[in-house]
Formats: C-alpha cells, sequence, structure tokens
C-alpha cells in the first residue's frame, strides 16, 4: 500500500463519517409540493429534450430529418388540395376583418368568389388552469422575465417566453435560454377572450393580460408562482 | 430503484413520487451534507432536488437512469448552495482538555486528520468538493461521474486530479503551519 492509498482510504473513511439519514420534514414538504403541483399532460413531451439524454436524439427528431419529414407533409399537402379540387376552384383568401388588405390579399381577392366569413374569429382562448390550492414554494428558477404570448390560431394559444435570464441561477440550468417557452396556468376565475379579442380577462372583465404583456406587469390583485418551466397566474396570494 | 414506480411518478402518480422521495431522501441528504458540510444548507439543497424531481421527471427519458440524475440534481443544487455561501468559515472542533487520558494516541491521530480533511476540504471550490464525494463516497467511477455531471469523461478526470492535488496541498500547509506554530511555542 503506497501513499496514494494511504490517503484516498483516509478520505474515503472521513466522508463515511456524518450523517446518512434526511430530516423527515424534507419529505414530508416534498410529499406536499407534489399535491399542491399536480402533474398535467403534455401532448407535445415526446418532443422535449430528455434530462439526461441530451447527447442521444432520436434519429426522426434531428433537424435535418424533421425540415425533410415537413417537406414532405407539406408536398402532400398541396397534392391533396390539388386531387379534392375537381372542378379548379379558385383559392379563397379569406381576409381579416380587422387588416387592412394587403397588396398579395387585394390580388387574389380578385380571384375569390365569395369570401366567407373569417374562421378564426370564433377561436376562444383555452387556458390552462392552476390548481385552486397552489402552494408557492422558493425554488430557483432560471430566469427573471418572461413575456405572456397570446396566439389564438396556435394549438398552445397562450404561454410565456423567457426574456430575461437570471444571472445567478441561470447556469444552473444550462439547457435553459431567452426564447425557451414556458407554459402558463390560470387561476379558475380568468377567462380566454378570442381571435377578436386575445385576452386574458379577470372575473371583473379588465384585461389581465394581452399579447406582449411581460410578467413584470402582472402585479396585485395578480400573483405570480414560477417554476424552471411554468408560470402560474393567481388571482389571490399562493398558499 | 424501481423502474415501474419512477413511471408511475412520471404520469403523475403522487404516491409513487411519495415513495421515491423516501427511498432517495437519505443517500441524497447524505451527498449534499459531504458536500456543503453543514446541516441547514444540506437539508435546502435536498428540499429544492425533491421538488425538481417532481417537476422534471416527465423529461427523464429513460427511468433507469433515475438514480444517475437525482445525484445530478443534488450535486448541482449542493454546489449552487456553497456558491451563495461562499466557502465556509474555518471550523473549530473543541477536544476536551484531558484528550490525551480519554483517547489512545492513534485515535488522536486520526481526530486531528479529520479535522485537517475539513479545514483542507473546506478549501476547495464546491465542484471538486462534488466530485471527490461523488467518488469517495458514493463510489462513482470516473465515467459515471461525467455522466452525472454531464461533463467529458477527461474533464470529469481533471477534476477528480486537481480536487486530489488541492486537498493534499491543503493538508500540506495545514502541516506546515502546524508545525511552525509547535517550533515557535
Amino acid at each position: 500500500m503506497n501513499a496514494s492509498d494511504d490517503f484516498d482510504r483516509l478520505l474515503g473513511e472521513w466522508l463515511k463519517d456524518g450523517p446518512t439519514q434526511a430530516p423527515h420534514e424534507s419529505i414530508e414538504r416534498a410529499t406536499a409540493h407534489a399535491r399542491s403541483h399536480p402533474r398535467r399532460p403534455d401532448p407535445i413531451a415526446f418532443l422535449r429534450k430528455g434530462a439526461m439524454n441530451s447527447r442521444i436524439t432520436p434519429a426522426v427528431l434531428r433537424p435535418a430529418w424533421i425540415l425533410v419529414l415537413l417537406g414532405l407533409l407539406l408536398a402532400a399537402a398541396v397534392a391533396a388540395v390539388g386531387i379534392g379540387s375537381p372542378n379548379d376552384a379558385p383559392v379563397v383568401v379569406v381576409p381579416s376583418p380587422t387588416a387592412e388588405a394587403s397588396p398579395i390579399a387585394a390580388t387574389s381577392a380578385t380571384t375569390s368568389a365569395s369570401p366567407a366569413p373569417t374562421p378564426t374569429a370564433a377561436l376562444a382562448i383555452v387556458l390552462r388552469r392552476a390548481p385552486d390550492n397552489l402552494g408557492c414554494d422558493s425554488i430557483v428558477i432560471p430566469y427573471s422575465s418572461a413575456t405572456i404570448r397570446i396566439d389564438p390560431s396556435a394549438a398552445e394559444q397562450v404561454w410565456a417566453e423567457i426574456d430575461t435570464l437570471h444571472p445567478d441561477t441561470a447556469g444552473e440550468f444550462p439547457g435553459v435560454a431567452v426564447g425557451d417557452r414556458l407554459q402558463v396556468y390560470w387561476s379558475p376565475s380568468f377567462s380566454g377572450g378570442d381571435a377578436s379579442d386575445p385576452t386574458v380577462r379577470d372575473s371583473n372583465g379588465a384585461v389581465a393580460a394581452r399579447d406582449g404583456t411581460r410578467t413584470g406587469e402582472l402585479q396585485p390583485p395578480y400573483y405570480l408562482c414560477a417554476t424552471s418551466g411554468e408560470v402560474h397566474v393567481l388571482d389571490s396570494p399562493p398558499g | 430503484m424501481d423502474r415501474e414506480l419512477v413511471e408511475r411518478a412520471a404520469k403523475g402518480d403522487q404516491e409513487a413520487y411519495a415513495a421515491l422521495a423516501e427511498l432517495s431522501a437519505d443517500r441524497l441528504f447524505a451527498v449534499a451534507h459531504r458536500i456543503l458540510r453543514d446541516w441547514h444548507l444540506a437539508e435546502d439543497a435536498l428540499q429544492r432536488t425533491l421538488a425538481t424531481i417532481w417537476n422534471e421527471l416527465p423529461r427523464l427519458r429513460d427511468p433507469d437512469r433515475f438514480e444517475a440524475w437525482t445525484y445530478r440534481l443534488i450535486a448541482r443544487e449542493s454546489v449552487s448552495a456553497a456558491r451563495r455561501e461562499g466557502r465556509g468559515g474555518p471550523v473549530v472542533r473543541l477536544l476536551p482538555d484531558d484528550m490525551d487520558v480519554l483517547i489512545a494516541p492513534d485515535q488522536y491521530r486520526a481526530v486531528a486528520d479529520r479535522d485537517q480533511l475539513e479545514r483542507g476540504f473546506r478549501r476547495l471550490r464546491p465542484e471538486q468538493r462534488a466530485v471527490l464525494v461523488l467518488h469517495f463516497y458514493v463510489g462513482l467511477s470516473l465515467a459515471e461521474i461525467a455522466d452525472v455531471l454531464g461533463t467529458p469523461v477527461g474533464t470529469a478526470g481533471s477534476r477528480l486530479h486537481y480536487a486530489i492535488r488541492g486537498l493534499r496541498a491543503a493538508l500540506e500547509a495545514d502541516e506546515r503551519y502546524t508545525a511552525t506554530k509547535e517550533r515557535l511555542a
């Protein structure tokens, strides 16, 4: 046995000397945290980068493949439209009722036989709901500010995007960057507008958020509770 | 770790998560305490880690890697906590006046070694402490440490090398200081 082995043994023994049992309150608080943050189904979970498998990306999800797949899908869609239009009907361009006609729309409109009412006008904004009894723990998050985005025509109609990383904590979340999306959850009293009124309103009908509202603007009577991937907008102070 | 338990917790089963927290808390706390050398800081790091496990578990693709993943989380939290707290003040362990009567010379030497190690260890950077704990306490290989910390194996190796060298240097400095003090006394 040489000096290096002795040192390693000494260090190993020294490290063994210490507590091996966690305080039980930690487990109780953790389960309380889980109860107050019930998991919601994530429809695009399969697209997210794995927490440990950042170097292993399924071939089908690599950028080049995605572009190829998108190209094929687009080609298929174009072909389907061609097949589904035996009468060579003119392409119908639906001008937005609020926007002025752009030059492109005006040109195309001449080929339109009968402009239909905009289909997006009826798109109601569906909000993700925060639980009633949400507790807000002090956990580290990688950002200090985010911007609420609202797009009634998008699959996820309301979300937030990180616009400022927190200088002290961002380093602990190596995968997080400005522009990353956060899911936004709202207390049950909030309601979403629709395509003609892309806002989120509180129970009094006041606009709580619109596209571009920054989280810093959500002051009382609204309250924020944030995690690394979610923002909860509440109508009363969290527990 | 029970793969089925991890999968159930990832899907939002709170009972499964509670069982996972119960099964993992002791080993995670032990690691945090050894990196941080402080009960309250370790408790806080454990708390944050358990919350992160619940929040981020759906992103863990391979449930078999749960244990390694949780080592990554606790190491990250502990290093962050150590950075926030600075490197901590000196540790003073008072020995009773009749120490030489109560314990044998070898044991006295062991206590002195442990105190030196404590002082030397606290002088290391938090990342170096984490590597030493993962290697000498948890027993992970260099490849496993690299996996846990998300670094190349070479980086983990050099971090371990410099951590050991730094600790040795700290111990030697401590020896020299003690010897000088004894000479002057």
